[in-house]
């Protein structure tokens, strides 16, 4: 096969098979307000957005709406205290692995999942009790998925939610770590896409992952240094200190792709201050 | 509808409920609703039954309760890119039974055939969903792509012919950390499951040349031929904890609970699973969030986790080795009913279990008793402190009345005594540290609640001969035992947790005692005994191991004292 010849001379000058570096995350770009937001006074929560962005990691494409905080359709939905975090992730049919159908989000075990991840992963960053009964929705589309879908979710979703002006105690990012041995050497990756997550799982079927093959996403406040998100499920012989060494190199991958984003959030906010002044570069869409 | 129903769903938790669990968890010596302590979870029990292409298994945490079974079909391959690989399909239900206020749903499975399920609706419906859902992915990722089912061992013809497993995991009873449960009922049943002997028919079609003939399988039954076991790599187990953060933000500590309660899980910021199997190999982390972790407090419940991980193996490998000789006995004993009586078949199908139809007399008191005992040792919220002595005594439904009578007297008073002494220590060191004085009541409330189980036990063994209005009838009755019974009901109400329980064994131990003859004697010796007795149980201290010996030695100084 091909690829396989390809990957075979990049691993000899240590490159991964897209020409990465080990430590190196895949080339991210962030946009917050792609879509206009709109002022959310109604109380419908069928209407417009508060805040929006568009995030790719690498070949993973993933857009985020917020809508809110704004009334709790259903009474019972309601919760005295705080407010309710609903997120949605939902699946595109022209998004790969292009098979067209869509996972229904109601019923498919992955999506419910990562969405469920999503919620608590966003609920021990946003202020909830600052909005009491109220209801703040989050809609993920995946439109291109090249691996590291839940991340690119978790990135876009905290973008939008800075891009709606909801409190925040710091910023959720998320990125990936993985381990496998090459050629007999350890190898310990960054930021992995769909055919490396594929060969650390073994996920083609038929034999698990071998053994010391580690994919990790993991999800933490940088600033805080604290760790919010993470799910691992492969065997692995070496113990807690492996799993010590990957998540700590997770960890330097979400610190990386916060200093994006956080960069990402000035230019906006940049960009927003110097229309309000009447010196806009560019046409901001009412 | 012209009244208010409450919300018929589990999932809410009242607030004093939720601040006391929370302020308990997060203080500076953790405690728990029941007595454990952070690192300690309730006892296990399994148990297991096997017939022909089918294993079973019930894990019990306590009041949770799962259960799983195993059964294998033959399927040709189910996706023609792999020949070789066959399948294992889980079934996740959790239904009303388990949880209240679920509704009765299909079950969650990994490999749906036709349309999913309909729309959910309102919150019962969507928590019912996520539980199922995190039960089967947490199973998927751990058995499946932590690669401990290998799928190619399932193969029977390349191409023709694999095995699918079914695993059916049900919850039957949710008292909190389910997917424990669950997943070691999985892996249990797993490890006892035996996969059949396949026989190949003659091939008698005429295929095309060329092509792989379709054979006929046919699934040997298991008493003809012995059937294998399973080709599991390694079997991995769960330890899940529950997170407690401090919400105001002042310091960065977290509590962890291991093994949950509902209650505790309700009042949880975060739940952290981690997987381990025997060897000390992680095969999982479950993480989903909700709470903020360090890195360093990420590490430390794994270790925890991982020495309660080897503690489930071991547990599980010798529940495992006496279910299969107990499996390997039946089927001999099937076999040897078998040539006896000529040709007819004694297995009906499917009710190969423990059960017999001869033993079931026996079975039924035994498993019982078992339960009972168990019962006792989860449920019971010291049993990490006192062994329960209901061995010694044998549980003899409709003895006689007399010598349960004293000793249940007997019980009585030192149950009092117990409590006149905690008492007098109450007021006396309400200065002392907090501490000391909860350690002090545990030990003496479990003690109390020891003796009050039993009495409660042997109350209600009376009360079935009894007719029913005695207990309230009794509760009317002279100022001195009713005395008591305050005495012990308003010291349980400051420091036992568990209100329901004591008050209730309290209100029947005092109707029943109420109930001999001697119950005027009682009202004087009791409180002359009481400051005998208090330096006796202060003397002895909490070394009182065996029920019965106390029991013994009081019977002995009491009689000393009337000869006096």
């Amino acid at each position: 096969m091909a690829s396989l010849r390809r990957t075979d001379i990049l691993s000899l000058i240590h490159l991964r098979s897209d020409g990465r570096r080990p430590n190196e995350i895949r080339h991210m770009t962030c946009h917050l307000g792609a879509l206009p937001s709109t002022n959310c006074g109604s109380a419908l929560p069928t209407s417009g957005c508060s805040g929006s962005a568009l995030v790719s990691m690498g070949l993973t494409q993933v857009l985020c709406v917020v809508k809110g905080p704004c009334d709790v359709g259903r009474r019972s939905e309601e919760l005295p205290d705080r407010a309710t975090l609903e997120v949605i992730v939902r699946t595109t049919p022209f998004s790969p692995p292009g098979d067209r159908r869509v996972a229904n989000p109601t019923t498919d075990r992955r999506l419910i999942e990562q969405s469920h991840l999503l919620q608590t992963a966003l609920s021990a960053s946003i202020l909830l009790h600052l909005y009491p009964k109220s209801k703040i929705t989050v809609t993920v589309m995946v439109l291109a998925d090249d691996g590291g879908r839940l991340e690119a979710a978790i990135n876009a979703a905290t973008l939008a939610l800075m891009d709606a002006g909801i409190p925040l105690k710091d910023m959720v990012c998320a990125c990936s770590a993985g381990r496998w041995s090459a050629g007999g050497v350890d190898e310990i990756v960054v930021d992995l896409n769909r055919r490396e997550i594929q060969a650390a799982t073994g996920m083609s079927g038929g034999g698990g992952g071998t053994s010391d093959t580690i994919y990790l996403p993991v999800a933490t406040m940088p600033q805080r240094g604290n760790v919010v998100l993470a799910q691992c499920e492969s065997r692995l012989s070496g113990g807690a200190e492996a799993f010590g060494e990957v998540l700590d190199v997770a960890m330097k991958g979400c610190q990386m792709v916060m200093e994006i984003m956080a960069a990402a959030v000035r230019e906006r906010g940049a960009g927003v201050w110097k229309a309000k002044e009447g010196k806009a570069d560019v046409m901001l869409v009412e | 509808m012209n009244y208010i129903l409450p919300r018929p769903d589990s999932t809410t938790l009242s607030t004093p409920e939720l601040h006391f669990l929370r302020t308990t968890a997060l203080s500076s010596t953790p405690h728990r609703l029941s007595g454990r302590s952070p690192t300690e979870s309730r006892p296990i029990r399994l148990s297991f039954s096997r017939s022909h292409n089918k294993a079973e298994c019930t894990s019990q945490f306590g009041n949770t309760r799962a259960s799983a079974s195993v059964r294998g079909e033959l399927i040709p391959p189910p996706n023609m890119d792999r020949p070789n690989d066959g399948q294992v399909k889980f079934n996740v239900d959790v239904g009303p039974m388990g949880v209240m206020g679920y509704d009765v749903v299909t079950p969650a499975s990994n490999y749906n055939e036709g349309g999913g399920g309909g729309e959910g609706g309102g919150e019962a419906a969507y928590s019912q969903r996520l539980e199922s859902n995190r039960l089967l992915r947490v199973l998927e990722r751990t058995l499946l792509i932590g690669g401990s089912i290998d799928a190619e061992a399932l193969c029977v013809q390349s191409g023709v012919w694999v095995w699918r497993l079914v695993v059916d995991v049900s919850l039957v009873c949710d008292a909190g950390n389910c997917l424990d449960a669950c997943v070691l009922a999985v892996v249990a049943a797993l490890r006892h499951f035996r996969l059949a002997q396949v026989d190949v028919m003659e091939d008698t079609s005429s295929g095309v040349a060329g092509e792989e003939s379709f054979r006929e399988m046919q699934i040997i039954d298991s008493d003809e031929k012995e059937p294998t076991p399973l080709p599991l790599h390694h079997t991995p187990v769960t330890a899940t904890f529950a997170l407690f953060s401090d919400k105001s933000g002042a310091t960065s500590t977290v509590s962890s609970l291991i093994d949950p309660t509902d209650r505790e899980e309700l009042a949880a910021d975060g739940i952290v699973t981690w997987s381990y199997n025997k060897y000390g190999e992680m095969c999982c982390l479950d993480f989903p969030g909700g709470c903020e972790l360090s890195m360093v407090q990420l590490m430390s419940s794994s270790d925890l986790g991982k020495k309660r991980c080897i503690d489930i193996c071991e547990m599980l490998e010798t529940a495992l080795m006496e279910a299969e000789s107990k499996a390997h006995e039946e089927r001999m004993e099937r076999l040897k009913h078998n040539s006896k009586s000529l040709g007819i078949v004694t297995t009906i199908s499917g009710c190969d279990d423990d059960d017999d139809a001869m033993n079931i007399d026996n079975e039924h008191s035994d498993s019982k008793a078992k339960d009972e005992e168990y019962r006792k040792l989860a449920l019971d919220y010291a049993s990490g402190h006192i062994a329960a002595a209901v061995k010694d005594r044998p549980l003899s439904f409709g003895s006689s009345k007399k010598p349960e009578a004293s000793s249940l007297f007997h019980a009585f008073l030192h149950s009092v005594k117990k409590a006149q002494t905690v008492d007098e220590d109450m007021e006396i060191d309400a200065l002392v540290s907090q501490d000391e004085q909860t350690a002090k009541h545990h030990d003496n409330v479990t003690q109390q609640k020891a003796l009050d189980d039993i009495s409660k036990l042997n109350a209600i063994t009376q009360q079935q001969k009894a007719t029913e209005p005695k207990p309230m009838v009794m509760l009317g009755e002279p100022n001195s035992s009713d005395e008591e019974e305050n005495v012990v009901q308003l010291k349980s109400e400051f420091c036992s947790v568990d209100n329901d329980n004591t008050n209730n064994q309290s209100s029947i131990s005092a109707a029943v005692v109420a109930d001999q003859p001697q119950q005027e004697t009682a009202a004087a010796p009791i409180s002359s005994e009481q400051k005998q007795a208090k330096q006796m149980d202060a003397a002895e201290g909490e070394d009182v191991d065996d029920l019965a010996i106390a029991v013994k030695k009081k019977k002995s100084k009491k009689s000393k004292k009337k000869s006096n």
